[in-house]
């Protein structure tokens, strides 16, 4: 299915980012958000997140669109 | 909090009904752009990848039901961040969790040695993810969530300031002490 195909490419980019990322040995970081922000980045979304959320949406798909009007008020 | 999906759901093959194409686009779109930030933070609130991997997914199916509500007060990111930041704090008060933290501020000021302007280093950049984790589990919890919130570029101070309820200066302020804080105990576990 489209939706859950777009899921997996995405994990997988992300687990071959992290791959190569952990062969890098020694690193600095100056600020305490800059190792977060790395760690954050070598740190891939399980694929079991989007397969389970596909499965939820199409158990339950979310709700239509409202109208704009309706959106206003 | 109770999940918004029974863990059934998992062992259970996926109907064949598609979803609507433009939902599909719009929400596979939302999960690419976000995911990996709404998934590490739930991780590094949360301490557990399966409870990460399950509030992730909830804050996602909750955005998803939620999307034609948004408004576009806020950027995306930060309705998501929104959403999970509510979702793990309702997961940590259930957890019965919410007096240990509360209990370390006073602990992390007194034993925080004085801080160099050393970085922080690693040897093996696989220790990372858990030294962390040590760091940030000692942490109070509001520098915790500050710590993670600007490790985003994405989000700008006056964003980190509403989703954490106070001015923009207040965050600064709170942050220098977020930052002493988490590299005392970091430098400490080395």
């Amino acid at each position: 299915m489209k939706f859950e195909k777009k899921f997996s490419q995405q994990e997988q980019q992300h687990a071959a980012e992290s791959n190569l990322q952990a062969s890098e040995t020694i690193h600095e970081f100056a600020l305490p958000e800059d190792a977060l922000c790395f760690d954050a980045k070598q740190t891939a979304v399980p694929q079991s997140v989007a397969q389970r959320l596909s499965q939820s949406l199409q158990r339950h798909p979310p709700p239509a669109a409202r109208p704009w009007w309706k959106r206003l008020f | 909090m109770e999940l918004l999906v029974d863990n059934s759901a998992r062992e259970q093959a996926a109907p064949a009904s598609p979803l609507p194409e433009l939902a599909s686009d719009e929400l596979a779109a939302l999960y690419q752009a976000h995911s990996r930030e709404i998934y590490y933070l739930t991780l590094r609130l949360l301490g557990n990848p399966q409870r990460a991997e399950d509030a992730t997914h909830d804050v996602f199916l909750k955005a998803f039901r939620k999307w034609h509500d948004f408004r576009g007060d806020s950027s995306c990111r930060a309705w998501l961040y929104r959403i999970a930041i509510n979702h793990c704090s309702n997961l940590r008060q259930s957890w019965h969790n919410r007096h240990v933290f509360a209990a370390q501020e006073d602990v992390v000021e007194q034993n925080a040695s004085p801080v160099t302007d050393s970085p922080l280093r690693v040897l093996e950049i696989k220790e990372l993810g858990g030294r962390i984790q040590k760091a940030l589990d000692g942490l109070p919890e509001e520098y915790r969530l500050l710590l993670l919130l600007v490790a985003d570029a994405e989000l700008s101070y006056d964003e980190i300031a509403a989703l954490t309820e106070q001015t923009a200066d207040a965050v600064r302020g709170k942050l220098h002490r977020a930052r002493k804080a988490f590299t005392a105990i970091f430098q400490r576990n080395d």
